[in-house]
């Protein structure tokens, strides 16, 4: 497969419309901050790399051994592609249909690519996928002989996310609540054998064995959105612990922000040729159009807000 | 404990982290904030690691290692999990004004958003889209479930995917024909990559709200806007259905197949979808298209959906509903469509001779005449025609895997049909599965007010019924009993899009 971005007269994913911000537990200052960009982001290799700056110390194996795994990070990330951050800048749209309370961050860089629903005035802010063997050089497929290579050209998009307050930690599969005792009979072997019927899960403190009493004692990766109440968290923030509510009276959701998502693609289309990715209606060949046009966004702002509840584990075997 | 500061003069926060890579700790002070020249130094180091770390030199594998597939991978489990679209958050399909050949068949724009997109738990209470509570409806009247004694997550399903039984990634071998019909076994098979639910997890719920709205012209169409249904909207009215969707279940087959001479059900046996025997799951696969097959080697998929569970549709909205475009309506606990105990499985593509691809070569015009095949635009999606070859078709049919032809019954219907690639939707129980062999026969069967018996007029417990929400107890209740359908084979499916925008 392959993969054009356009933002600009550069392609692929590098474009000076591109500003991902980073905030680590402790940098906070830093978040949403374009002179802090760079500093942003050697904040975070800074915690992963040997650095002048800070004291590194060798520990020793029973000082490393001593590690619990108890502290986790906290991650906030925000995320804007060929979209603007504005923070929490409210306008009325009611007089052109639209909402009184309207969040325009996120919103698209209608300067730059065209106004979101045209798809035409300008091949910025194009995404178009090529599959393998349909770059037009095989000749032969969808029963047609001599078939031009195709493009899926999305057009005229943009896309912004936010992360707010994520937490990555590490943990035992035992601390789940659906590794109690009710939900062994849901244990599948299967599921974590190799071809030959051999266990892949990896030695535990029982051998090697695909058992339920093994899972438990394996660590893993874990997300989750820590919230009032959770108790592995003393300091999560103030709030109801299962945040998010409607307004009715105002038509207002509040309070989803564990994820904010933004995206908007004014049409897809297939175009043909070597250079089909850029056609509008005044190249030969013209462009085709558009067969659907997407969006994700709330009634009162550019981003859908969607919140999480319990946790994501990651583990291998 | 993680502290979070917000300043860069807060308070300190400790932080050891141990690198794999590098035997060192890293003790962060509180000037956090304060980025000597020497930290850009930091942003090769990351680089440098990549690239030249002494004490760990990089080995290539060799394409024996690399060719060894051993079926290790990622699994993924999601334990007391809910997700929450906001009410008014949306994912929409735009639509354009139709092309002058559709609107003269009558065809005007259409455009369909999704709110509220949300999975959460089982439990029998819920809240509805304006977190009010909701009566249960056998927990179909609420489309959030919402248990206020799971403290840690009431909105959670406890075993989403539990960790005993996640969700998987991994790369595989199945056995089974190529397209030309030739038998490969799991060391001669193509390498797939694939995506594997759970097959067993806790009962949740999917949900969302959905606004189809017809021929959308103007900015007046837009928040609050009435709708022209209403023969009070007079002016700046928009045409829209608001409705809401439900299903109670799980992404699992109850994992029952179907033996078409006797008319009985059984166990299903363990085979390429469904791994473990017993309840299929859901699997998504990619691969590479067979070589033998037609066209040049490009990315293929197969899908099998599984479903389990109950399912509502309903429109009604209660008398306080605002009922305008873009507005949460508030929804009718009780009205709607209802299917109880419905069991589905569907598969797309049978390995490794029918797989699903892409193109952009249509067959039809614009005007959808049917025309040699050009590229104008549309896109087809194809799951691709089953060879003429007699050890593919028999495969096929009933799982032959030497070649032979598959026995028939009395009747001529196939013996042992192959339970990998026989789609079925069941809905209502036909049979208690502690019996399975005992079916309704819908021409003698009792009808009853039981989950596993024929359903009676104004029963709720098994079969498709209607809710007439004006109407309270069993007078509300019609019921039109269960349906089935065994056995659906997809020899060639094509889909085209006609381009009907412009």
């Amino acid at each position: 497969m392959r993969l054009l971005s356009s933002r600009g007269p550069q392609t692929l994913l590098t474009s000076r419309r591109y500003w991902p911000k980073f905030c680590l537990s402790g940098l906070v200052s830093l978040c949403r901050s374009r002179s802090g960009l760079v500093a942003l982001m050697l904040g975070l290799f800074a915690l992963l790399t040997t650095t002048n700056a800070f004291a590194m110390k060798k520990l020793s194996d029973a000082q490393l051994g001593q590690i619990e795994g108890q502290q986790g990070v906290l991650i906030s990330f925000d995320y804007y592609y060929n979209s603007q951050y504005t923070g929490k800048q409210i306008v009325d749209n009611s007089a052109s249909g639209g909402s009184a309370n309207f969040n325009i961050n996120g919103r698209p860089l209608s300067g730059f690519c065209g106004n979101f629903g045209t798809i035409d005035s300008s091949t910025n802010c194009r995404l178009t996928w090529q599959l393998n063997g349909h770059d037009g050089g095989s000749g032969d497929f969808g029963g047609m002989t001599n078939a031009k290579g195709e493009w899926l050209v999305f057009k005229n998009g943009y896309l912004s996310m936010s992360v707010n307050r994520i937490s990555l930690d590490g943990a035992f599969l035992g601390g789940a609540a659906s590794t109690g005792s009710s939900y062994e009979s849901f244990f599948d072997p299967l599921r974590f054998q190799n071809g030959s019927g051999g266990c892949l899960l990896p030695d535990g403190a029982r051998g090697k064995a695909c058992t339920t009493a093994n899972i438990k004692l394996m660590p893993a990766l874990r997300t989750s959105y820590p919230k009032n109440g959770d108790t592995k968290y003393a300091s999560a923030p103030t709030g109801k612990a299962t945040s998010g509510s409607y307004n009715s009276a105002t038509n207002i959701s509040s309070d989803f922000t564990d994820v904010r998502f933004g995206l908007g693609i004014s049409g897809m289309a297939v175009e043909y040729g070597p250079n089909g990715y850029k056609a509008t209606s005044i190249t030969t060949p013209a462009a085709h159009g558009s067969f659907v046009a997407l969006k994700m966004a709330d009634v009162n702002a550019n981003q859908a807000g969607i919140n999480f509840g319990g946790s994501f584990y990651m583990y291998g075997f | 404990m993680v502290r979070e500061g917000t300043v860069c003069d807060q308070a300190f926060l400790p932080l050891r982290i141990k690198s794999q890579l590098i035997d060192a700790v890293i003790t962060t002070t509180k000037r956090l904030c304060v980025f000597t020249r020497a930290l850009l130094l930091t942003s090769f180091c990351l680089l440098a690691m990549a690239s030249v770390v002494p004490a760990y030199a990089l080995t290539p594998l060799n394409d024996g290692e690399m060719s060894s597939i051993n079926g290790r991978g990622l699994a993924l489990a999601f334990d007391n999990f809910s997700m929450r679209m906001a009410p008014t958050s949306y994912v929409e399909l735009i639509g354009t004004a139709p092309t002058a050949q559709a609107a003269a068949k009558g065809w005007k724009r259409g455009d369909l958003r999704y709110y509220g997109l949300s999975m959460t738990g089982g439990s029998t209470s819920g809240k509805d889209w304006y977190g009010n509570g909701c009566t249960s409806q056998d927990g179909l009247g609420c489309p959030l479930g919402h248990d206020s004694t799971n403290t840690a997550n009431p909105y959670g399903a406890l075993a989403f995917a539990s960790p005993y039984n996640p969700y998987i990634l991994r790369v595989w071998k199945y056995p089974g024909y190529d397209y030309a019909g030739n038998w490969m076994d799991k060391n001669a098979a193509p390498t797939i990559w694939e995506f594997q639910g759970p097959t067993r997890s806790s009962k949740w719920r999917w949900a969302f709200w959905g606004e189809l709205e017809v021929n959308h012209t103007g900015a007046n169409q837009g928040v609050g806007a009435c709708n022209t249904s209403n023969s009070a909207c007079v002016s700046d009215g928009a045409n829209f259905l608001q409705s809401q969707t439900l299903i109670y279940g799980k992404n699992i087959t109850k994992g029952f197949q179907w033996d078409p001479s006797s008319d009985t059900y059984s166990v299903m046996p363990a085979s390429n979808n469904s791994p473990s025997g017993g309840p299929q799951p859901a699997i998504l696969r990619m691969m590479v298209t067979d070589a033998d097959a037609p066209g040049p080697e490009t990315l293929a998929l197969t899908y099998q959906s599984a479903l389990s569970g109950d399912f509502r549709f309903s429109v009604n909205q209660t008398a306080n509903s605002p009922d305008q475009l873009f507005t949460v309506p508030d929804f009718s606990n009780e009205g709607g469509m209802y299917f109880k105990n419905v069991d589905a499985y569907l598969p797309l593509g049978q390995l490794h001779y029918q797989m699903i691809t892409f193109s952009g070569v249509s067959k039809y015009d614009a005007a959808a005449n049917e025309v040699a095949p050009e590229q104008n635009g549309n896109f087809t999606l194809d799951l691709t025609q089953i060879p003429d070859q007699a050890a593919v078709y028999n495969n096929f049919y009933c799982g032959s895997t030497n070649g032979s032809a598959c026995a028939t019954d009395a009747r001529g219907m196939i013996k042992n049909p192959n339970p990998d690639s026989h789609g079925y939707v069941r809905w209502g129980n036909w049979f208690n599965p502690t019996a399975p062999a005992t079916v309704i026969d819908p021409a003698t069967a009792a009808l009853g007010n039981g989950a596993y018996q024929l359903p009676a007029a104004h029963s709720t417990a098994n079969g498709i019924y209607f809710v007439d929400p004006t109407k309270t107890g069993s007078a509300a209740i019609t019921n039109i009993g269960v349906s089935r359908i065994e056995g659906m084979l997809i020899q060639h499916l094509s889909i085209t899009s006609l381009g009907a925008g412009t």
